[in-house]
């Protein structure tokens, strides 16, 4: 859609109260964002902070964190291109359906995705490395796809065509031409992955061993076992240096001398040899099966027990050793879960809502805007521990509130939020607002007159997405969490830790609820989106 | 006779939608104009000689061997589209040597022979310029060398002059006509504007009568 020129950019004065909605994001980030990373950055100087950064084993770790992020990445990357050149780009029958199926993984709780592959995998491929890189993989597969996809859909297929009357074959198209086209979107799409590998906790802690320690899973070791906070807000700051390299090495490398027009996306015609059309179809129902498989290993396993099919896992929610254990039920847990999710979305969709309003209202509203997406970029353990630092203890002690977990969550729901609602207001034609001026509006009512329908509805919608990042969030809230209160995704690593046929049973129920509350909401986000027809789910 | 491009009842059509049979015939060195309003079918039947489409029905020969079949790489026509999409990761030296590297030329020699051209239509010194450094004539020739440079049977000209202002088309067309004469190429130029037809062809052909 054309990008229209909004009020922030000075063609049409914004209502006066509206001027000053940057103040309320920026106001929350400082509180929420930023005291904590100084917090913890001034914890690292204390006690056994620097000592662990000259320590040899530190560097290993780190090592080993870049290389399972590097193998992690690769081979999402090379799952993923595959995929995206069939179902970014061709128009078929279940095309719709097979775009929506690979997003699925990436909305999938990754403590869930653990779950999945260590049912699906558990008896052929022992905890470790392996495992580890190939579930970040499945989770990822929707970064690459929806990523280098969108940019495919949009490649002017003339380029291809004129360097093939030049006498390029196929592949020397694809090298020479394609490649090169698609080269930031892949670049941007390894960032991401390589950031969302390198930061994973819930697989790295159902999945992983000795090989696949990493500076995120040491950052919660040092915090929760060793109650060594000096060292794992090292750890945190150090990780926190090397996202920050990565970050600055893909800007690098995605710079282009020029690049091939985009044109308006379009899907292209099935190709007419029937090889090509068998390739393209088996591409698409093995992607379709790779993201299935564990769903179904889950399903399954949430209604078998050594005896048989069985409904006893589901029947045992309300009940499971509630009496024995300090775990607490499983419907405590999710109910708990549910009003975290709930608080978070109210709180991101307002405080992200404002920060993509600032964007229309005023010149800094884009700064603002910019410093609301930073918190993508920070593990949650590092957001988690820099919170329990600062608010974990007097003078700010929030503990007792019960708001850290959705205030953390909110930090990670917010990128996501402004990602969805700033492309979509930033659409909506500023000359309505000009056009209810004009016709006797006030500046309030000529401007909810042109961005009030597409902004309820897509808060509505970023609200959503946010109580389902909120659902299936692990990393922050093992920190924060607490032993009373767990949430679902704490609830079903503390199960799993346990022997016994019931709690991997139960286990595999929650795992199957939170996907079904996921799904939900991201479908209905999605529904949301195609009436507003502004709103993607991708991000 | 020899013909350098022939179609022999060639229908051409994509989505349900098809236009032909259409037999056409190009003499080795001649220039064929090819006129007719918007969406008649001349891009599609331009595309579809190159091989960029498939053929509906009909042959295609060049040099009178049958390429119907052939991909389009491996068809010795080269084509100029309407816009030049010069590729961008380029410079406009190494989008001109494209077609020669892909002969197996080595990209140095490449290089040197596509420098040669560019000076030939009076680019030189632009060899190293970023294409989006070009302005629209400019980067229509480059273009139109670089399908020029592989040394092509037949060149197809698909309406090369219609994003350009009217001084530029008129001065490019009748520069065109005589690059082309030069190399002694055959091409075929599809457009919608009879004076240009006039300015560059041998032969002027109603889309409707082929």
């Amino acid at each position: 859609m054309a990008r229209h020129v909004g009020p922030g950019d000075g063609a049409l004065n914004a209502p006066g109260w509206l001027r000053g909605i940057w103040a309320i994001p920026l106001a929350f980030l400082l509180f929420v964002l930023v005291v904590p990373l100084i917090v913890l950055m001034a914890r690292t100087w204390s006690g056994n902070g620097v000592r662990i950064l000259a320590d040899a084993s530190t560097w290993q770790i780190a090592s080993l964190s870049v290389i399972q992020a590097l193998l992690s990445t690769a081979l999402s990357l090379l799952i993923g291109l595959p995929i995206a050149a069939v179902v970014s780009r061709y128009s078929f029958r279940g095309r719709a359906l097979a775009l929506a199926l690979v997003t699925v993984p990436f909305v999938m709780p990754t403590v869930v995705v653990a779950m999945a592959f260590r049912t699906l995998l558990g008896s052929s491929l022992p905890q470790g490395f392996a495992i580890v890189v190939l579930a970040h993989a499945y989770v990822n597969l929707a970064v690459v796809v929806r990523i280098v996809g969108s940019q495919w859909t949009q490649h002017d297929d003339r380029y291809p065509q004129a360097a093939r009357t030049l006498g390029a074959s196929a592949f020397t198209v694809f090298r020479t031409v394609t490649l090169p086209y698609l080269r930031p979107s892949i670049i941007a799409s390894a960032v991401v992955v390589f950031i969302f590998s390198f930061t994973s906790l819930g697989i790295i802690v159902l999945l992983g061993d000795s090989s696949t320690r990493t500076l995120e899973s040491q950052i919660l070791r040092r915090t929760s076992v060793l109650l060594d906070f000096p060292a794992a807000a090292a750890l945190a700051v150090l990780q926190l240096v090397l996202i920050c390299v990565v970050i600055a090495i893909g800007a690098v490398a995605s710079r282009q001398r020029g690049r091939q027009k985009p044109i308006r996306a379009a899907l292209l015609a099935m190709p007419r040899s029937v090889r090509s059309r068998t390739l393209i179809r088996a591409v698409a129902v093995i992607s379709c099966a790779i993201v299935l498989l564990p769903v179904l290993a889950l399903l399954l396993a949430s209604i078998r027990s050594s005896g048989g099919l069985t409904l006893q896992w589901w029947s045992a929610l309300g009940s499971i050793d509630a009496d024995t254990t300090r775990i607490g039920s499983p419907v405590t847990a999710l109910l708990q879960s549910l009003r975290f999710a709930l608080i978070t979305g109210v709180v991101a969709s307002i405080i992200g809502g404002c920060a993509a309003v600032a964007v229309l209202a005023h010149r800094w509203g884009r700064a603002v805007a910019f410093v609301a997406i930073i918190p993508l970029g920070i593990s949650a353990a590092t957001l988690g521990l820099g919170m329990l630092l600062a608010f974990g203890r007097p003078p700010f002690d929030l503990r007792a509130t019960g708001l850290l977990i959705p205030l953390a969550h909110s930090l990670v729901a917010i990128p996501l939020v402004v990602a969805v609602m700033a492309p979509a207001l930033r659409s909506v034609d500023p000359r309505t607002q000009a056009v209810a001026a004009t016709l006797g509006a006030r500046p309030t009512r000529a401007f909810l007159t042109a961005y009030g329908p597409t902004l309820s509805t897509v808060m509505l919608a970023a609200g959503g997405l946010a109580c389902a990042v909120s659902l299936g969030e692990f990393g922050a809230a093992s920190f924060l969490a607490r032993t009373g209160a767990p949430t679902v995704p704490i609830q079903i690593v503390r199960l799993l830790s346990r022997p016994g046929e019931q709690s991997y049973g139960v286990a595999a129920v929650m795992s199957v609820i939170l996907v079904a509350l996921t799904l939900a909401l991201v479908l209905g986000v999605d529904r949301l989106g195609r009436r507003s027809g502004a709103v993607r789910t991708s991000h | 006779m020899q013909f350098a491009l022939r179609t022999d009842t060639l229908v051409v059509g994509y989505d349900g939608w098809e236009s032909g049979p259409i037999d056409l015939q190009v003499t080795p060195g001649s220039i064929t104009a090819i006129l007719g309003p918007s969406g008649c079918g001349k891009s599609t039947l331009l595309s579809t000689i190159a091989g960029i489409r498939p053929a509906v029905s009909g042959r295609v020969f060049v040099n009178d061997i049958d390429v119907t079949d052939l991909p389009a790489h491996d068809r010795t026509v080269g084509m100029v589209f309407q816009e030049p999409l010069l590729f961008p990761n380029y410079d406009a030296a190494r989008n001109v040597g494209y077609g020669l590297e892909r002969q197996g030329v080595s990209r140095k020699d490449a290089r040197a022979q596509a420098l040669e051209l560019l000076d030939w239509v009076g680019l030189g010194g632009f060899g190293d310029r970023a294409v989006d450094e070009l302005s629209g004539g400019q980067a229509q020739r480059v273009s139109l060398i670089r399908a020029l440079a592989p040394g092509p049977s037949v060149l197809l000209l698909d309406e090369p002059f219609s994003a350009l202002d009217v001084d530029l088309r008129q001065r490019l067309a009748r520069e065109v006509s005589e690059l082309l004469r030069g190399r002694g190429v055959a091409a075929v130029h599809v457009t919608h504007d009879p004076t240009e037809a006039a300015a560059i062809a041998d032969v002027v052909l109603r889309f409707d009568d082929i």
